[in-house]
């Protein structure tokens, strides 16, 4: 091929290229601009004519609810949208607050040597399936070592926890508290000599705290902390709830003696039979963390699912908040478990408060369970959990009721920003929404 | 008697081996043209030549004396009087390509370290450790760099690491008469190379030595206004006192006036002879005066080294090495246009997460008006060689051949500050060139031959198959 020829072949294709690049580049400037103008767009939000369930009140049909700037300004039946505001409609929808999962295991979270507010991960994966399941706020907790099935461990002494908001891909709106609970795990073995080992620890640490208060109202050198009392100081100090995760009745009455005398919260964690004793817990102010589906996954598949004498999974949240007591509904996994069994772990937690409802809660205490009760627990409830006038804006528009399976979020907003849209997310896309007609 | 004359001849004939193996690159050397004195000027005619990315003299006639580029004319134009003419025919002269960013220099090449996706490994402070300090002039990659098309090559000592891993010098090919690997060196320290990751570690990593590093020209800066404010407070006083010379004239005492100049001689002694001390490369990056590379391989990493960089009470400016990322990351990293200089990548596409779409990140960032530099894929020789076929696959999904051919020459050249000496054919600039035999982007291209300095590196003659010249050893 001669020289010229080539070099015209070239120019030609050359010619093309730069035409379509400025064709696309035309486009591409255009979205630009359209972005610019989103974003100078008022903060005021408002849903309108959505049917709204605030959780700390009644539902609202054909409901409005405003925001700005990140917190909620009003919700009201058939209120105007503030001027100016920008109006996402919702007739035929649902609006509910977003749900708080009191536990979750490697979501948002990249690496967890340290502390978890410099390891978080707003592009992870896990995140963005949990929020296009509703879930706005979790208590994160690192994914532990040996997980093999998917399998949840139990919460073990002094893991590090924080409360994060899972803002897809933005790291700034994510941390809410660090470190979120104590976790305190009970020596099983040697029960009553442990207690009384304990007890020991209580009260070193009380000592340890007295003699504390004392240098600071001296000003003098602070006592100093041997790592052995750390936890116990913590747990006295009581800025933030224990977890407990007791084996038995026994040890349940144990934590409670314990809490009575030392004077800390605790938050029982999965307690196997307590629902026998729910009325005392009630009586205490002892939240609980329950599962409303299945035991946990267990070798031995030839035994019963539950023993003689156990109450079904699926009855003991109503069997615990009939008494009285503060429920939050489990997911049946902490992690989002893509290689695992579906529809089994974090992305269904309203599926989880819906079982609970088929074992005779009500649909209000259901939602509760997965929303403010979980945020009273983390001491959150002050900004999160329910849709109240100067609450965080963190909320979901469904398709349908929250509790129904077939329900999918369509919009999440955190902090009232948009988080997830499912028309323009591609989770769940391969779903068709189905609703009654 | 016929035994030895069969033994003598074998002999004789190893000897010749010998011989030929000896002369012929001497022979080679001496056809070569660009070696044959000090004051040589050499003209290449070539059916294109490729100034700079964008800039085409088709045909074309490149000038060279003392191995830098004097001019380039058109085709047929008369060349200078006692100039050698080379005529390369049908070919295409390329800038030689700059690499900015390779580990090739060390012992593990071949592995290929130096990816713009490799993550950092742990955090170390290696500010001190320079780039040139990992050569070993004994290893033969040196002279193999010459074949790859690429004649200039930042070479960081140790990349794997962050925090700081080091500063990059700036080499050539060896040429195979150098004695000192100072010889390969166009530029001592051209930046400095940082990494990110997230984890509590490297918060604390980059509070130990980057925050340090700002809180001690901070402190420097309030001692120098403090300085100065109590000057001018000083010379206020004095002032006033010039204004009261009646009242003034029994205060200024003896003693304080005596005892500086008796302590001064004491001490300005002690203080000259102290040596000069040498700049804190990070020092020197928050004041402007040094360029800074960072790496950040994840989405996360990403965020995470905007948060902390935000958290520094001053800010620097710096190109990001990073991989492919999706339309969100580099929007984020758009966002930041004005600390973020240019970006390095390597040239392959990306895809979002989840899905089989493919993304072309050097496009998105391109469109965007942010210089994009390419590093190959594998920082190994035939990882620089293939470059080009990556590339096209970079412009077939909408990279401008003109930014692709920038990515690899001007661009990167002006990253490691060499942009008046390599990545194109100006004037005073190092005669580096590539020659193909057709247009390097259309995938068949074949590297003809490359010269570094005005000297012929390696040669690939097309009828025979036969490489030859210093890079082939």
């Amino acid at each position: 091929m001669s020289m010229k020829l080539r070099a015209f072949r070239v120019m030609n294709f050359l010619a093309a290229l730069s035409l379509a690049m400025f064709f696309s580049s035309a486009v591409g400037a255009q979205e630009k601009k359209d972005k610019a103008e989103e974003k100078k767009k008022s903060s005021v939000h408002a849903v309108v004519g959505a049917t709204v369930l605030p959780v700390s009140g009644p539902m609202v049909r054909r409901g409005t609810v405003t925001w700005k700037d990140g917190k909620i300004l009003e919700v009201g039946a058939e209120l105007d949208p503030p001027e100016g505001a920008e109006v996402h409609k919702g007739e035929g929808l649902y609006v509910c607050p977003g749900f708080v999962s009191v536990v979750s295991m490697g979501v948002g979270i990249e690496t967890s040597s340290g502390n978890i507010r410099n390891g978080l991960n707003p592009w992870d994966r896990e995140l963005a399936i949990a929020l296009a399941s509703g879930i706005t706020t979790v208590q994160a907790l690192p994914a532990p070592f040996f997980g093999g099935f998917g399998q949840d461990r139990p919460l073990s002494g002094g893991s590090n926890s924080a409360i994060i908001k899972l803002t897809r891909g933005d790291l700034g709106g994510m941390l809410v508290r660090e470190p979120a609970m104590n976790y305190f795990s009970l020596p099983t073995r040697q029960l009553e000599l442990n207690y009384f080992l304990m007890r020991e620890r209580f009260n070193q640490a009380k000592k340890y705290l007295a003699s504390r208060a004392e240098a600071r109202a001296k000003k003098t050198k602070e006592p100093k902390l041997s790592s052995s009392l750390k936890l116990y100081v913590a747990v006295l100090e009581n800025a933030r709830p224990t977890v407990f995760s007791p084996a038995n009745n026994h040890e349940v009455r144990i934590v409670l003696s314990l809490s009575k005398e030392y004077g800390f919260d605790v938050v029982l964690n999965e307690p196997k039979d307590a629902w026998m004793m729910a009325a005392d817990l009630a009586a205490g102010n002892v939240p609980v963390l329950v599962k409303s589906r299945g035991r946990d996954f267990d070798f031995n598949t030839t035994g019963p699912v539950f023993e003689k004498g156990q109450m079904a999974p699926v009855r003991r949240p109503a069997a615990f908040a009939r008494a009285g007591c503060l429920v939050s509904i489990l997911p049946y996994r902490r992690g989002i478990t893509l290689s695992g069994l579906a529809g089994r772990d974090l992305a269904t937690l309203h599926v989880d408060a819906a079982f609970a409802v088929r074992g005779g809660m009500s649909n209000e205490d259901a939602l509760e369970a997965i929303t403010l009760n979980p945020a009273r627990i983390l001491r959150v409830d002050d900004r999160l959990g329910s849709i109240e006038k100067g609450k965080d804006a963190d909320l979901l528009i469904l398709s349908g009721h929250p509790l129904d399976y077939r329900s999918f979020v369509l919009k999440a907003f955190i902090n009232g920003k948009l988080y997830y849209e499912r028309d323009k997310s591609r989770i769940f896309r391969e779903v068709p929404l189905t609703r009654d007609k | 008697m016929k035994m030895k004359t069969t033994q003598g001849h074998i002999n004789a004939v190893r000897g010749g081996a010998w011989a030929a193996r000896l002369f012929l690159p001497a022979l080679l050397f001496a056809s070569s043209p660009a070696f044959l004195g000090a004051d040589e000027l050499v003209a290449y005619r070539a059916a294109k030549i490729v100034r700079s990315a964008g800039e085409v003299t088709a045909p074309g006639l490149l000038i060279v004396r003392d191995g830098k580029v004097e001019d380039v004319l058109a085709g047929d134009a008369k060349p200078p009087e006692g100039a050698k003419v080379v005529e390369l025919a049908d070919t295409v002269i390329l800038p030689g390509l700059v690499n900015p960013l390779s580990a090739i220099s060390q012992n593990n090449y071949r592995s290929g370290p130096g990816r713009a996706s490799q993550s950092n490994s742990s955090p170390t402070d290696g500010r001190k450790s320079v780039g040139l300090s990992a050569l070993n002039l004994k290893h033969e990659i040196y002279r193999r760099l010459g074949r790859t098309g690429y004649t200039t090559f930042a070479v960081v000592p140790n990349d794997t690491k962050g925090i700081i891993a080091g500063q990059a010098s700036v080499i050539r090919p060896a040429l195979g008469k150098e004695k000192e690997a100072k010889e390969l060196v166009l530029s001592d320290s051209a930046y400095l190379m940082l990494g990110f990751a997230s984890g509590k570690t490297w918060y604390d990593a980059g509070n130990r030595y980057l925050k340090k590093a700002v809180d001690d020209i901070l402190k420097e800066k309030a001692a120098k206004k403090k300085a100065e404010e109590e000057a001018r407070k000083k010379a206020e006083e004095a002032k006033k006192k010039g204004t009261k010379p009646a009242e003034g004239e029994k205060k200024p005492p003896a003693k304080p006036a005596a005892k500086p100049p008796a302590q001064a001689p004491a001490k300005a002694p002690a203080k000259a002879p102290a040596k000069p001390k040498a700049p804190d490369p990070l020092t020197l990056l928050f004041k402007g005066e040094k360029k800074a590379f960072v790496r950040v391989t994840s989405p996360a990493a990403i965020s995470h080294l905007f948060a902390f960089l935000d958290s520094l009470p001053m800010k620097f400016q710096f190109v990001l090495v990073t991989g492919p990322q999706p339309p969100e990351l580099v929007e984020l990293i758009l966002e930041r246009r004005k600390q973020i200089t240019a970006v390095i990548l390597e040239p392959r596409m990306g895809r979002l997460p989840d899905t089989s779409v493919y993304v072309n990140t050097a496009k998105l960032f391109l469109e965007a008006g942010m210089p994009v530099a390419f590093v190959p894929l594998r920082d190994t020789i035939d990882g620089h060689r293939e470059v080009f076929f990556h590339l096209a696959a970079m412009v077939k999904s909408g990279v401008l051949p003109h930014e692709a051919l920038a990515g690899v020459t001007t661009v990167p050249a002006g990253l490691v500050g060499l942009d008046s000496k390599v990545g194109s054919l100006s004037k005073g600039g190092l005669a580096n060139f590539v020659c193909y035999d057709r247009d390097p982007l259309s995938g068949a291209a074949r590297i003809l031959s490359v010269y570094v300095e005005g000297r012929k590196v390696f040669e690939d003659d097309p009828a025979t198959g036969k490489l030859s010249g210093e890079a082939v050893r």
